[in-house]
């Protein structure tokens, strides 16, 4: 079983996990295999290539791409009434199971923050957000907390796409299949980050900063808000003396009527077809997402969500659950480069991140988006 | 293909002494040959094949689609910000690694325990691998890094050496040339070592200046090594990655991504195995060509000193 | 890589060359008296303030390359507030094994195995490849039709060809082989990428060796192959001293070979991709980083340091033959 490592899921806790399971099943040994730096989604394409596929993968939802890898577990009652099972689906087949709900348009705040700049209620538009990303400044705080590598975008992400989802829910297909330019909805978000940027609110030497740098700096107060998904409510849970951290969903433009909210699957698990014990590696998952146990371990761990696997939350945890109470199943959106049927071309994730990263380095929004229009072209070629 | 070791002239002979005297010679090149083919020629014409194709690395089925991974090797904005971001790196580390190299060499070329001891201190990094001299450096130039740590003590605010797209970019540069002018500058010693004594002698007694005796008699007789070391250089940073991987891995925004980067990402990363193939193909021919191109026209340079 | 490996001395034509391996490149050794080498035992006349300038550049120059060395050293021992605040000092107060001792005991990287499976390596690539490479440059000195210059051109083709261009197909080559992942296919692929340069190089200097001394040993059949292991192989001890430099330095430091064809299923990691691993994403932890790096470059280092007499020479030797 290949799976992702994290400063959340340490090889301890994978081995912890899946104790159980060996223990009730004495024929089967879990071996779990860390991809190292690099990371399953990079890893597994060339495991594949090389032959030296894992029996099964956590972390990395189906694509149309990769799904005639997959084994069909359609068959399967725990896999088709996974959450999010529909939504991943790929030509009415579901490829994985998942065990819970993972937010991705949210802002955490630190609420002390907050009340030195005179802030009294969270934002709910883009436009409250801006002004309260001043307020901030002013009371001299380092308004976001962003950072280099995969996570720089995030931001760029959470600020876009609750209005652009809202606004137009076929997106994801319509850019494609070339139907929308990325200018032309992506446009007021690029607009406001670069003046977020030019106003100092996003710092320009965010860059060098690294993942587990910028979410230590949050959680000792050092910044005021942090884009990220509600894994980090995990890591939360788990720090020594955090500062006192709030969230609130990320809001849209004025006018939009219900923001769309970014989801994904909270660690899918697949099989590959190439799995010479395809049995046995069902029976693992089966226990990975039904367990009670089990769930509700990696549940906590990762700060996610699903019904009927309660385990016990710290209020910034409860506060989640009320936004995911709040929001209705159709407003979940895909970030990033998407998932099930609603997918970008290969790259989108590296190429809006690699800009994002321009746009703090002082790139003017006009560039960025004529370069992601290029992009696109050249991918849809 | 292997014939006969030191024959002595035969006319005629039979099949089978012909064989028997071929015989050594296959065993002795045969398993050369077979491995070079297997990891070298195979791989390269896979290569070209694969170029040629849609393949993902690891689905049963492909289609070949021609020249268009071609196509888009030229036409995708971060291929070709990769490619020139390379020939960058080239051009001016091929000039300061073999500029800083020959002016160190000239000063320390003397014998003696001082001269030793920098051509050590000059020389070390290039034993080390690129990877850990890139965490090296990406751990002296990050933001809160050890050089930003000195500048932060005499009041000069924090330089983003690795997170500006114009200072990463020479970050990548000097990292390299401090890893490894050191190489160039021990193969000009060497060429340096190697002229006649009498040739300075001579020179002296013209009257020639210590700058005019190295523009005129060892600049000249290294002419060969500089050939040597010019085309090292740039053939081996063509294909620089993992500095880069270690030191920014391609960014702040993809601005020091190289081809090889580039290729590797490309193929495993994103599962587009033909694309990273057809970039593959091109990287080789601009090597061999741009290697060749050097070796021959710093031949006729070389002509000229000896005439 | 980022240097220009040594690997690549098809800039020059193939000819015959001094055996030796000291760096001279011009002379010719056979047994002619040598020209005197350039001491520039000139000093005494060079004006004192150029010599002060000529000293003030070199010190700075060692200063710049001594100082990440050092800062290395120093922060191995450190914790990570202390690195930040003053990388360049270190004071008695906060000094620390424990920082050295974790890396030396990381359960991502272990140092001590990843030093013995890449002097493994090391050694097997070398046996390997100088045992594939002394016949059949042996083949092509002493052959005389074109077939021998076609082999020889072959593979001196492979001097031009990038390592990383070739490895991707070379997965799928290991895989039909079924060699891929294992230390077989990794030996195999190491192995085929040292060929070019040691043949070119061999067959040089065999060029150089005469005949009449293969001639002597040899009778025929079995025989040529015995006489040239016992004969004409020992003879060649300063060029097999110089490609076992060249090559143990680059398998030694080979990074993206050992992560692509050792993949982690394997398990086994080299030094290079053990620090990745270790290093990677966590960067800024500058407690985990600079132990780590310590831990990987030192031996190195010490060794190089004795033994530089030795390495440079085998260098200059192997980049200028020719």
């Amino acid at each position: 079983m290949l799976v992702n490592v994290t400063p959340n899921l340490t090889e301890e806790f994978w081995n912890e996990l899946v104790k159980p399971f060996e223990d009730a099943n004495a024929g089967i040994d879990v071996v779990v295999q860390n991809p190292g730096a690099e990371g399953v989604a990079a890893a597994l394409p060339r495991l594949l290539t090389a032959g030296d596929a894992p029996d099964v993968v956590q972390s990395l939802p189906p694509t149309v791409e990769m799904a005639p890898e997959l084994v069909d577990l359609s068959g399967y009652d725990w896999a088709t009434s996974a959450p999010l099972a529909e939504q991943y689906s790929i030509e009415g087949k579901t490829y994985m199971a998942g065990i819970g709900v993972q937010l991705q348009s949210l802002w955490f705040y630190n609420k002390t923050a907050f009340e030195e700049a005179g802030i009294t209620a969270v934002p709910t538009t883009v436009e409250e957000l801006t002004d309260a990303l001043g307020k901030l400044a002013d009371a001299g705080w380092t308004p976001v907390q962003t950072g280099g590598d995969w996570m720089t975008s995030h931001s760029l992400q959470a600020l876009g796409l609750p209005t652009i989802i809202a606004e137009d829910p076929d997106w994801f297909a319509r850019m494609s299949a070339g139907e929308d330019t990325f200018s032309g909805t992506y446009g007021p978000a690029v607009e406001t980050y670069a003046e977020w940027v030019a106003e100092g609110y996003v710092p320009k030497d965010a860059l060098g900063i690294k993942y587990p740098d910028a979410e230590q700096a949050f959680l000792s107060g050092k910044s005021a808000i942090y884009p990220m998904g509600s894994w980090f409510a995990g890591t939360e849970a788990k720090a020594t003396d955090p500062a006192d951290i709030g969230v609130f969903r990320a809001p849209a433009f004025e006018g939009t009527d219900g923001p769309a909210m970014g989801a994904n699957i909270a660690s899918p698990y697949s099989i590959l077809k190439s799995s010479e014990d395809q049995d046995a590696a069902a029976k693992l998952v089966e226990f990975l997402v039904t367990d009670q146990t089990a769930v509700a371990d990696q549940l906590e761990v990762d700060g996610n969500f699903r019904d009927g696997y309660e385990y016990e939350m710290t209020d910034l945890g409860t506060e989640l659950q009320q936004i995911v109470a709040d929001t209705p199943a159709e407003a979940y959106t895909p970030t990033g480069q998407g998932y099930g049927e609603r997918t970008l071309p290969t790259g989108y994730s590296d190429e809006i991140n690699a800009q994002t990263q321009a746009l703090i380095g002082g790139t003017p929004a006009a560039d960025v988006l004529s370069a992601m229009d290029d992009w696109f072209a050249s991918s849809l070629g | 293909m292997a014939s006969t070791l030191a024959v002595a002239p035969a006319r005629r002979r039979p099949a089978a002494r012909v064989w028997r005297e071929r015989l050594p010679g296959i065993v002795m090149g045969g398993p050369a040959v077979l491995v070079f083919l297997a990891m070298f020629i195979v791989p390269m014409i896979l290569a070209f094949v694969l170029s040629l194709t849609d393949w993902n690395g690891f689905s049963l089925s492909f289609t070949f689609i021609g020249l268009d991974n071609y196509a888009e090797a030229f036409r995708n904005p971060r291929t070709v910000d990769a490619a020139v971001f390379t020939a960058v790196v080239a051009f001016f580390g091929t000039i300061l690694c073999n500029g800083v190299g020959l002016a160190l060499a000239a000063l320390i070329s003397g014998s003696g325990r001082a001269n030793t001891l920098m051509r050590t201190i000059f020389f070390y990094p290039y034993i080390i691998s690129s990877l850990i001299i890139g965490f090296l450096w990406s751990a002296m130039l990050a933001p809160e890094g050890a050089v930003n740590g000195v500048l932060a003590h005499v009041g000069i605010p924090a330089v983003p050496f690795l997170t500006e797209v114009g200072f990463a970019k020479a970050s990548v540069i000097l990292t390299i040339v401090w890893s490894s002018f050191g190489f160039n500058m021990i193969l000009f010693l060497a060429g340096m070592k190697s002229v006649p004594l009498e040739y300075y002698e001579a020179a002296t007694i013209d009257g020639a200046s210590r700058w005019q005796q190295f523009r005129s008699v060892t600049m000249p007789l290294i002419a060969p090594v500089f050939t040597v070391n010019l085309v090292l250089t740039l053939v081996g940073l063509l294909k620089v990655y993992d500095v880069v991987l270690a030191l920014t891995d391609g960014g702040p925004a993809g601005s020091t991504q190289t081809i090889v980067y580039q290729i590797l990402k490309n193929s495993f990363g994103q599962s587009e195995l033909g694309f990273g193939a057809a970039q593959s193909v091109i990287l080789l021919v601009v090597t061999a060509v741009l290697g060749l191109a050097v070796t021959f026209a710093r031949r006729g340079a070389e002509k000229k000193v000896a005439e | 890589m980022t240097t220009a490996a040594p690997q690549h001395p098809g800039a020059t034509q193939p000819g015959p060359t001094a055996p030796g391996d000291q760096g001279a490149t011009a002379t010719r050794a056979g047994g002619r008296p040598r020209p005197r080498r350039a001491p520039r035992a000139r000093g005494a006349r060079t004006p004192l303030s150029a010599r002060v300038v000529k000293w003030t550049v070199l010190g700075l120059v060692a200063v710049v390359m001594l100082v990440p060395l050092y800062t290395m050293v120093i922060n191995a021992f450190k914790p990570q507030e202390e690195i930040i605040a003053s990388p360049l000092a270190i004071s008695p107060d906060t000094f620390s094994l424990e920082y050295l001792q974790a890396a030396l005991t990381s359960e991502k990287f272990n140092v001590v195995n990843a030093y013995g499976i890449t002097l493994l390596f090391v050694a097997l690539v070398n046996v390997f490849g100088i045992a594939l490479a002394a016949p059949v440059a042996y083949v092509i000195a002493r052959g005389r039709s074109k077939w021998h210059l076609g082999l020889l051109l072959l593979f001196v083709s492979g001097l031009f060809i990038p390592g990383q261009v070739t490895l991707i197909p070379v997965v799928f080559v290991l895989r039909v082989l079924g060699l891929i992942n294992t230390v077989p296919g990794f030996i195999l692929f190491e192995t085929a990428a040292t060929l070019p340069v040691t043949i070119f190089l061999f067959a040089a200097y065999l060029r150089t060796v005469p005949r009449d001394i293969d001639e002597a040993a040899s009778l025929d059949g079995a025989g040529k192959i015995r006489a040239f292991w016992s004969c004409l192989f020992p003879i060649m001890r300063p060029v097999v001293a110089t490609i076992v430099v060249l090559n143990s330095i680059s398998v030694w430091n080979d990074f993206v070979s050992p992560q692509i064809i050792l993949g982690p299923s394997s398990g086994i990691y080299t030094v290079t991709t053990g620090v990745y691993a270790a290093v990677g994403e966590f960067s800024t932890d500058y407690t985990t980083v600079f132990p780590t790096l310590l831990l990987a470059v030192a031996p190195a280092v010490l060794f190089f340091v004795l033994m530089q007499r030795h390495i440079i020479g085998g260098l200059v030797a192997g980049a200028t033959k020719g």
